[in-house]
């Protein structure tokens, strides 16, 4: 082993014994007369190297804070001195590593492990080493300089621009002296080769020379020196032995390289060249090409809104059309409809859809349903009777059910079924031209709508029977149409204008539209023939061209329906089909809405007069809620269609307080609540006052008056309110809230103001509200739902305001949050944290306590560790995401204590600690080389924390980032450490979790990243250089997990790694100068090489068998296609790659046949 | 097979006294038929009938009474001749009434009652000598009253008002209707076109009681002169519920019933016979014994009904039934 190269890698134990040997062998074989006069006093090099192992216990002795080298790093001093003898025994006692360095070699006992343990001095005594051959004449030492001189123009042949270097060529002594050194320098040992003189700075003294270079390390320039004291001559021929000697050893090794035929030779690489190569050529653009120009957005918006499309209803942008609508009608007064009433027809159209789902959905009926004998009709099923046979009673339906017929017990589906059956007769009589059967079977089933005794069931039969009578009054239509367009023969007369008038009839098809209203007309039973008088209701057109007697009639005789569900689900058809008539003016719909007010009293008031709400009363109005919804928005609608929305409120008794202050007319919560709910926004701001006083003088059990007081709330918010008698109102409002006493009633009218306040900046109020909560809230054990009231005005204080200490600062925050608890105080918690963490780092420490609170809160109130949902996900996300936002700068330590509390609070959070180990790597690179010991102590921190992560692919991938970090720090072993911890992982994942579902794709993509990475690692030689390798090697061989395809890649990619690692540059290095790639650690070392080229030899017979194994045909050709197209990339060509690629060629033809276009590829590519 | 057709030019086949019914006979046939003439018969008449009801066993005895004609007449549309295969259509016009004509009777309207029945009549006779059956058609039409007889329209809203009390009750009342009391007011057209809805409204002041229907009922009332005696016949003609369910107190009901056709004609007083009409409203109060009481005539007075009668007279206006 040659010297120079030798002390390259000293940075090793092994190597250092190797060291030991050759100067050993050096001694024993010494010939040369001590020559006591002349000696080299010192030659000490001082490079810098990376030196590996920085903690482990053995190296701690190579390794540290450096001394007497310029750049910050560990130097390794070779000291060649005399008379230290002495000076070496008493500093090696006690390291115990050290006794294995010169175990056995009592006459190099010239290793001096000097007092500071961080630096590593060899002591030769040059007194005792003689040189052969140099001795006795001049010619030796001349051939000696030959060889450097022709050494020197080689090297500058091979190195061009190191110019300098031949100002010193010529033959004097010093001259000589200053090649020599350089020759040191450029002997191919790995250390010299990292080491490119750029200046040099001689001076040639009288005894010594110095040379002073700056070299580069890992593309950064150092400065180094070379030194050389010279006594005499002599010496310096004893150096420029051992340098040619150097020289020679080195040659005989590479000559003997050569000369082993190698079965595998691994292809040069020019990474660099490739780069570029392939590099797709690239120019800079002005624009992101996602990012639009906003002023086109906006004009595209306002395009938007001037179509304002009907039959388009936004709901996000719904308010926004209903008050430019509402401007539009204090714009221009002249236009009397802001609302078309096609587009009121067809918003009601849709309404009537949605309200038909509703009831459906809302009521679902329970299965078992015993029916009254009224609907016998079902319950006895139908027949066909002929029309003629029977008497004119008979035929009017007024025929008597016996009152003998018990109830019977059915089931609401099969109800439903015969119902649709009845609805078939009536279509297929239609069909078959008997109109009346057709009528008589719709009126039989529209006598279902009089029992109300399943109260429940209503709203699906009133479904389904209104679809029938729309359909019927439909085809009534038509015929009657039919009758006016045509002759008796089929032959057109005329064709009806939309807007036709009673006159354009003629008197046969009038007669028939007649005659239908007769028939209806005949029906004894109140109900149904108000029922199927709407249904062909459309129809009064034919007659008469303005049906207001009808109408008025119609909405009177609805009052001859006592049953209170009945007769409101009546009129709720009654405004369909008014709408349908195209006649339908407020003025009905007030009738309509106050006579349901007069339905509605008696219920409320009760029978005894006390008002008291029952499950039955509850149930009741519960059903009415959706009819009287509809009633109300039509009533608006039309009120706004026709520009009398004020006019309407007037009707119903607004303002009637204003006059006469004294009357309290109340009006029916329930009506008012849904009145309040269809008002546009802009009357309920101007008219708030009103509905206020409205609301406090009507408390009824139909409707919650607390709820009125939060929907006045809730629309005050949509509208723009006028600040000037808001407070005024909200004064109002808070005091009719405290008059509840009950925290929970506050809380929900409050609520709604919420809003109100914030967005109005009333802070006096919104002080006032959070001193009344905390009063009202005093010693009291929060319910559920007062929880949850109070996590929605928190919520809304959240979200208003940017900033979370903003909201920290309000008056009795932090109390109001001490009072939640449970699932509302979870909610709330999450919520201060995505605020908390929205608008990037934490710095504030209070605020950081308090979250960390918070969190804690949130996950001691979830079990994560049994349960596994979204909301945990969440919840651990939000932790993650906090802990990963917080910052304390400078203060490094802190943070990395935060870190570990993190850790120790929210063990059960698996996501959480990629989100630390993470943050601990970002911390040491942020701490950066100065910080050596803070870094490692961040290592310590990640390599603890990644054992608990419990994904092996996560785990895996922890492992390889932190080992990168330890890297960059320039901590080897650390280093080591990580990486062999993730192969270590590797290996345990494949026999346990082999059939859980651990993704097997990532984990191979995870296998490749590992490889990548040890393209940086400096292999160590203690382990064996290819340690890690031979592990990821047998895991992979012996895993469970990867299936044929994974194992190719794999072994692809360990193939492909070890072509790059025998390359004498890497493509790529550690962004830390200090780490001193493979490359130059081995390089010429040719056993490195040998065991590179073995062990590609073994990876290759197991990718080859890899692809024999898998099953399916096609995969089969594509991986070897694969590997062949890597084999041939890593390796040169031989006779031995060449047939092994053929015959993967071969298998990937018979796999994929032979016209596959990858084969095709790779044959060109493979020139075969 | 010939069949052979009567058809009318009015789709609704109403013909007033003074217009001429119109037509065609319709004939289809295989092969060519001859025939001795076509001719076509009018015939309209009153017939009288006394059965069950109000008639005592006598009466009953007696049977039909003598039809009383309004008009008969023939006339020839075509002489005798061939009919040749396949439909023939031969067009008709008969005038009732010629000009300065004086017939017996009045043309009463159509109306068919329990006892008493107008009809008119329009036979169409093709005799074939005596090998073939004669064919023949009858097809009813409708007479409604001329205009040049009616009264002037629209007729002078006679409104009467009613109070239904447990006071106005001859009947015996359950004791709680009766000491409970109640009170329904309204009023109601008494005289009424045909064309016209029989119209009024309806007011429940009070009732301590709950009310479970409002009905009102529409009776022709048919009365026939039987030798000596009259023999009456009062008949439910429909019904027509206005409140079902104990309605709320002090709101206005609507009385609206489309007077059905065929069945009601202008009140007559004819010298053997009339008819008239008459309006029933009945309130039904909430009663166990109403649920026990099986099926009868709802006009009935019962214990836990409240009624109400009144006279309706029934014209008919010169004003077109669907006048816009």
């Amino acid at each position: 082993m040659p010297f120079w190269k030798a002390s390259a890698l000293t940075t090793r134990y092994d190597r250092l014994k190797e060291l030991m040997d050759f100067w050993s062998m050096l001694l024993a074989t010494a010939t040369i007369p001590v020559v006591k006069t002349h000696r080299i006093r010192t030659v000490s090099l001082n490079f810098a190297v990376g030196l590996r192992y920085a903690l482990r216990p053995i190296e701690t002795v190579f390794c540290g804070s450096p001394i007497n080298c310029s750049p910050p790093c560990s130097s390794f001093v070779v000291d060649l001195r005399r008379d230290c003898r002495d000076s070496l025994a008493g500093d090696v006692g006690g390291k115990d590593g050290l006794k294995n360095l010169h175990g056995g070699h009592d006459s190099i006992s010239h290793v001096l492990i000097a007092s500071n343990p961080y630096r590593y001095v060899v002591e030769l005594d040059l007194e005792s080493v003689s040189l052969p051959g140099i001795q006795s004449d001049n010619t030796g030492y001349d051939e000696c300089i030959k060889d450097c001189d022709k050494a020197v123009e080689k090297d500058r042949k091979l190195r061009p621009g190191k110019e300098q270097l031949e100002k010193v060529s010529t033959g004097s002594r010093q001259e000589r002296l200053v090649l020599l050194a350089l020759l040191l320098l450029c002997t191919p040992s790995p250390l010299m080769c990292m080491c490119s003189p750029q200046s040099c700075d001689q001076s040639v003294g009288e005894r010594g020379l110095s040379l002073k270079l700056t070299v580069w390390i890992g593309g950064n320039p150092v400065e180094g020196n070379v030194e050389t004291e010279l006594e005499s001559l002599e010496i310096e021929r004893r150096v420029c032995y051992l340098a040619t000697k150097g020289i020679k050893i080195t040659d005989r090794l590479l000559g003997e390289e050569s000369q082993k035929a190698m079965e595998f030779e691994f292809r040069r690489r020019d990474y660099g060249a490739d780069h570029e190569s392939h590099l797709l050529p690239r120019s800079r653009t002005q624009k992101h090409p996602l990012s639009s120009p906003i002023a086109s957005r906006q004009h595209q918006m306002k395009t938007v809104r001037d179509n304002d499309p009907p039959d388009f209803f936004d709901p996000l942008r719904g308010l926004d059309v209903n008050a430019s609508a509402e401007d539009k009608v204090e714009e221009e007064e002249e236009a009397d409809t802001s609302l078309s009433t096609e587009a009121v027809t067809q918003e009601l159209t849709k309404e009537w859809k949605s309200l038909k789902r509703i009831l459906i959905q809302r009521f679902p009926v329970s299965k078992v349903i015993s029916f009254s004998p009224i609907s016998n009709v079902i319950t006895k099923g139908f027949k066909v009777e002929t029309p003629s046979a029977q008497s004119h009673l008979e035929e009017t339906g007024s025929e008597k059910t016996s009152l003998e017929e018990t109830a019977k017990v059915m089931d609401q589906q099969e109800y439903l079924a015969k119902v649709r059956e009845l609805i078939d007769g009536i279509t297929k009589a239609w069909e078959a031209e008997d109109r009346v059967t057709s009528l008589k079977l719709s009126i039989k089933v529209t006598k279902l709508l009089m029992d109300t005794t399943v109260l429940q069931f209503y709203p699906t039969v009133f479904v389904v029977v209104t679809d029938m009578l729309d359909m019927v009054g439909d085809m009534v239509w038509e015929r009657i149409k039919e009758k006016a367009e045509h002759d008796v023969d089929g032959t057109i007369i005329c064709t009806l204008p939309n807007d036709f008038q009673a006159s354009d009839i003629c008197l046969e098809a009038r007669e028939t539209c007649y005659n239908w209203f007769c028939k209806v007309g005949s029906v004894r039973e109140l109900l149904p023939r108000i029922y199927l008088e709407l249904a062909i209701l459309p129809c009064w057109r034919f007659l008469i061209n303005q049906p207001r007697e009808v109408l008025d009639r119609l909405v009177m005789m609805v009052r001859g329906l006592a049953d209170p569900l009945a007769s409101l689900y009546c009129r709720l058809y009654m405004v369909h089909r008014m709408q349908k008539l195209g006649f339908c003016r407020s003025g009905y719909l007030i009738k309509c809405v106050k006579d349901i007010e007069d339905v509605l009293a008696p219920i409320l008031v009760g029978k005894d007069g006390c008002s008291y709400i029952t499950d039955e009363k509850k149930l009741l109005f519960n059903l009415m809620e959706p009819a009287i919804e509809y009633i109300m928005k039509c009533l608006l609608l039309t009120g706004r269609q026709e520009n009398n929305v004020l006019g309407i409120l007037e009707e119903l008794g607004f303002g009637r307080n204003k006059s006469q202050p004294s009357d309290n007319s109340s009006h029916v919560s329930i009506l008012l609540h849904h009145l309040l709910k269809a008002l546009p926004s802009e009357i309920v701001s101007s008219q708030a006052m009103e509905i206020l006083h409205m609301i406090k003088c009507s408390n009824d059990c139909s409707f919650s008056q607390v709820l009125n007081y939060r929907l006045l709330g809730n629309r005050l918010c949509e509208g723009r309110s006028q600040e000037g008698f808001l407070s005024s109102i909200v004064n109002e409002i808070m005091q009719a809230a405290s008059q509840y006493q009950t925290l929970y009633d506050y809380l929900r009218i409050m609520d709604a103001y919420v809003d109100l306040l914030l967005q109005n900046k009333m802070e006096n109020h919104l002080d006032a509200l959070l001193d009344d909560i905390v009063t009202l809230a005093r010693d009291k054990f929060l319910s559920e739902e007062e929880q949850a009231s109070l996590q929605s005005i928190i919520l809304k204080l959240l979200s208003h305001f940017e900033d979370l200490q903003k909201v920290l600062s309000l008056n009795h925050f932090i109390e109001i949050l001490d009072l939640m608890s449970g699932t509302s105080k979870k909610s709330v918690n999450m919520h201060l944290l995505s605020m908390g963490t929205r608008n990037g780092c934490i710095c504030d420490s209070t605020t950081v306590q308090l979250l960390f609170e918070v969190s804690q809160g949130l996950y001691d109130a979830t079990d994560f560790v049994n349960i596994k949902d979204d909301d945990n996900r969440q919840t651990s996300h939000l932790i993650s995401r906090f802990v990963e936002m917080v910052d304390y700068g400078a203060e490094r330590e802190r943070q990395l204590l935060f870190l570990a509390e993190c850790r120790g609070a929210f063990s059960g959070i698996h996501e959480l600690k990629e989100t630390l180990v993470r943050s601990s790597n970002t911390l040491a690179v942020k701490a950066g080389k100065k910080h050596i010991n803070f870094v490692k102590s961040c290592l310590a921190f990640s390599e603890v924390t990644i054992p608990s992560v419990t994904v092996p692919t996560k785990q895996i991938n922890l492992y390889l980032e932190t080992a990168e970090v330890a890297l960059l720090g320039g901590l080897i072993s650390h280093t080591d450490g990580l990486v062999m911890s993730a192969v270590e992982c590797l290996e345990d994942v494949a026999p346990t979790d082999g059939l859980k579902s651990i993704d097997a794709d990532s984990m191979a993509s995870v296998v490749c990243n590992l490889c990548s990475l040890l393209v940086m690692v400096p292999g160590n030689p203690e382990k064996g250089v290819l340690e890690i390798l031979k592990s990821i090697f047998s895991a992979t061989c012996s895993s469970s997990w990867a299936m044929s395809r994974l194992k190719v890649k794999i072994l692809c990619a360990i193939i492909s790694l070890l072509s790059t690692l025998a390359q004498d540059n890497l493509p790529y290095r550690s962004a830390n100068p200090e780490i001193i790639g493979n490359d130059l650690l081995f390089f010429g070392d040719s056993s490195y090489k040998n065991e590179l080229v073995s062990w590609s030899q073994l990876v290759v017979g197991e990718l080859v068998d890899a692809i024999e194994q898998e099953s399916s045909q096609t995969a089969r050709g594509n991986i070897a296609l694969e590997a062949c197209n890597c084999i041939s990339s890593a390796l040169v060509m031989n006779e031995k790659v060449s047939q092994l690629c053929l015959r993967l060629l071969e298998t990937a033809k018979g796999c994929l046949g032979a016209a596959d276009r990858y084969l095709e590829a790779t044959k060109q590519s493979l020139h075969l | 097979m010939t069949t052979v057709t009567v058809k009318l030019s009015r789709s609704n086949r109403i013909y007033r006294s003074s217009e001429p019914v119109e037509g065609k006979i319709v004939i289809k046939s295989p092969n060519s038929i001859s025939h001795q003439a076509i001719r076509l018969s009018v015939n309209g008449s009153v017939n009288l009938q006394v059965r069950g009801g109000s008639a005592g066993v006598i009466e009953s005895f007696y049977g039909v009474i003598k039809p009383i004609q309004i008009v008969k007449k023939t006339i020839e549309v075509r002489s005798s001749g061939r009919i040749p295969p396949g439909t023939t259509e031969i067009p008709f016009s008969v005038n009732l009434r010629e000009p300065g004509e004086s017939i017996a009777e009045k043309f009463y309207e159509t109306f068919h009652g329990t006892n008493i029945n107008i009809q008119y009549l329009l036979t169409a006779d093709i005799p074939r000598g005596y090998l073939h059956k004669p064919l023949s058609a009858t097809m009813e039409f409708i007479i409604e009253s001329g205009r040049v007889d009616l009264p002037e329209s629209p007729l002078p809203p006679e409104m009467v008002i009613f109070y239904i009390t447990q006071d106005t009750q001859r009947h015996p009342l359950l004791p709680e209707i009766k000491t409970g009391g109640f009170r329904v007011t309204g009023k109601l057209a008494t005289q009424c076109s045909l064309q016209d809805p029989l119209s009024g409204e309806l007011t429940v002041e009070a009732s301590s009681v709950p009310i479970t229907s409002i009905d009102i009922h529409l009776l022709r009332v048919e009365s026939i002169i039987v030798g000596e005696r009259i023999v009456t016949e009062t008949s439910l003609i429909q019904s027509t519920q206005i409140a079902d369910g104990d309605v709320c107190r002090k709101m206005t009901l609507p009385i609206y019933v489309l007077l059905p056709r065929l069945l009601m004609c202008p009140s007559i007083f004819a010298g053997p016979f009339s008819v008239e009409f008459k309006v029933c409203i009945t309130i039904s109060f909430k009663s166990k014994l109403a649920k026990a009481q099986p099926k009868s005539d709802p006009t009935a007075p019962r214990l836990w009904m409240a009624l109400e009668r009144l006279p309706l007279e029934l014209v008919r206006t010169k004003r077109d039934q669907f006048s816009c």
